[in-house]
């Protein structure tokens, strides 16, 4: 057994028994974690507070074996997005990232970058007046950290180049109108492929430029969304409840 | 070793309620052989009777034994105020000081969209059905102070402020008999947020 003195986010939290929780935290080192809290639903606990989905804490926990469930001795929290409390459409968006994190990431990875990139977008979306943006930047990151980097240079079937006609799902890329069709494929005005090309590129930090309409959001958003949905082989349940 | 069948198969039944695992059951098991024979059918009579007779009220969730709850039929409660809650139980504490007189509604949980509940799968169609019938002064959301309790709360007072309903959300801050040294900091930002004038 092993004690690990760790950052964390805290991706989700459920009730496990009358006074114990299920937490599963986010940690550069030891990737996604399960540990139990024990005794966190007594109303006299130091760690409820810390233990709440967003919140960035330092944890003490005990580990059998890396892939398996922990058992969290303490909590302290070092920073929680206030604004996720008070802003309905923020604690959406925050929870559609989540959500992928919690499908997508395993036990016993480095996550360094990764952890990086979600704390400096929690910073972003407490603070900016575009959390919608920052959102979609950093999915769109989620999904070339796991891999898939969205091609906009030539057509993902037969490599001609512009005009182009929308985007393939499946080949994560843009697609020209001769190949255009088929049920992966999303027809996209050409504003709107630009407009994610430099969503995809920007990063959450340089969004200042971007000026996107409410239709292009919502056209990138469920873009995003069917290539993680398909690509990291996950369904996600938030996208359901997102009208950007 | 292995018990009798009957035996084994009321440990087994035992076995699946909350915070009984094994040897609690078998304690449980034995203690019900040793009992008087009537206390033990009367044990089982209870669960019986509770099976077929309670279910939930049709106007706002709370268990009943007929079509609306107690607290629903009671004339004295004012219709006029609905505090919103998240399970029965919740409904239960508010009861126990006696000083709520006004009606709840139990939705069934909270959003929650990493455990898959969405708003289609609590009971806020029917409250909403409450809100819109013109008798409803004021509603307090009474969900968990969790990230996904005040979600829920956000949800609920955009849905019902355009029906002209007065949303209110239940204090929060630091409870009764613990002490400010131990209070976490999101309870301290809340207590100072919900402070009020000490009158008198």
């Amino acid at each position: 057994m092993s004690l690990i003195k760790t950052d964390a986010l805290v991706l989700k939290v459920g009730d496990y028994s009358e006074s114990t929780r299920l937490v599963t935290l986010l940690t550069p080192d030891h990737g996604r974690l399960r540990a139990l809290a024990k005794g966190v639903r007594r109303i006299r606990s130091r760690d409820r507070g810390a233990l709440e989905p967003f919140s960035r804490v330092h944890v003490t926990l005990y580990l059998k074996d890396p892939s398996g469930l922990g058992t969290l001795r303490e909590s302290a929290i070092l920073s929680t997005p206030s604004a996720l409390r008070s802003d309905y459409h923020r604690w959406l968006l925050a929870s559609l990232v989540f959500e992928v994190l919690d499908r997508a990431t395993l036990p016993a990875t480095d996550l360094h970058t990764l952890f990086d990139l979600v704390c400096a977008y929690l910073d972003e979306l407490n603070a900016t007046p575009r959390p919608v943006e920052a959102t979609l930047a950093v999915l769109a990151a989620l999904l070339e950290w796991h891999g898939f980097r969205p091609d906009f240079t030539c057509c993902g079937v037969c490599g001609g180049g512009e005009p182009f006609a929308g985007f393939r799902v499946d080949k994560c890329s843009v697609v020209c109108g001769r190949c255009a069709g088929g049920s992966h494929f999303l027809s996209l005005p050409p504003g709107t492929l630009k407009a994610f090309e430099h969503l995809a590129s920007a990063g959450i930090r340089g969004l200042e430029s971007l000026r996107l309409s409410g239709l292009q959001l919502d056209q990138i958003c469920s873009l995003l969304v069917a290539l993680l949905q398909y690509h990291l082989e996950i369904t996600l349940t938030t996208a359901r409840m997102l009208h950007v | 070793m292995k018990l009798t069948p009957a035996m084994e198969t009321l440990i087994a039944e035992l076995v699946k309620l909350p915070t009984i695992g094994r040897k609690s059951a078998q304690r449980l098991a034995f203690h019900l052989l040793r009992a008087k024979r009537d206390d033990a059918l009367a044990l089982a009579r209870a669960i019986e009777r509770m099976r077929e007779t309670v279910r939930f009220c049709a106007q706002c969730g709370n268990i009943a034994e007929a079509e609306r709850c107690g607290i629903c039929s009671d004339p004295s409660r004012d219709p006029s105020l609905i505090c919103v809650v998240e399970e029965v139980t919740d409904l239960v504490a508010f009861e126990r000081p006696g000083s709520f007189r006004g009606l709840y509604h139990v939705l069934g949980g909270c959003l929650s969209p990493l455990h898959g509940v969405t708003p289609e799968k609590l009971a806020i169609a029917p409250l909403m059905e409450r809100l819109r019938s013109g008798s409803v002064r004021e509603v307090i959301i009474a969900t968990n102070p969790s990230v996904d309790g005040e979600a829920t709360a956000l949800y609920l007072a955009k849905l019902a402020r355009p029906l002209g309903v007065r949303v209110t959300r239940i204090g929060m801050g630091i409870p009764i008999g613990s002490s400010v040294e131990f209070a976490d900091e999101i309870t301290v930002q809340k207590a100072l947020e919900g402070r009020r004038e000490i009158e008198g």
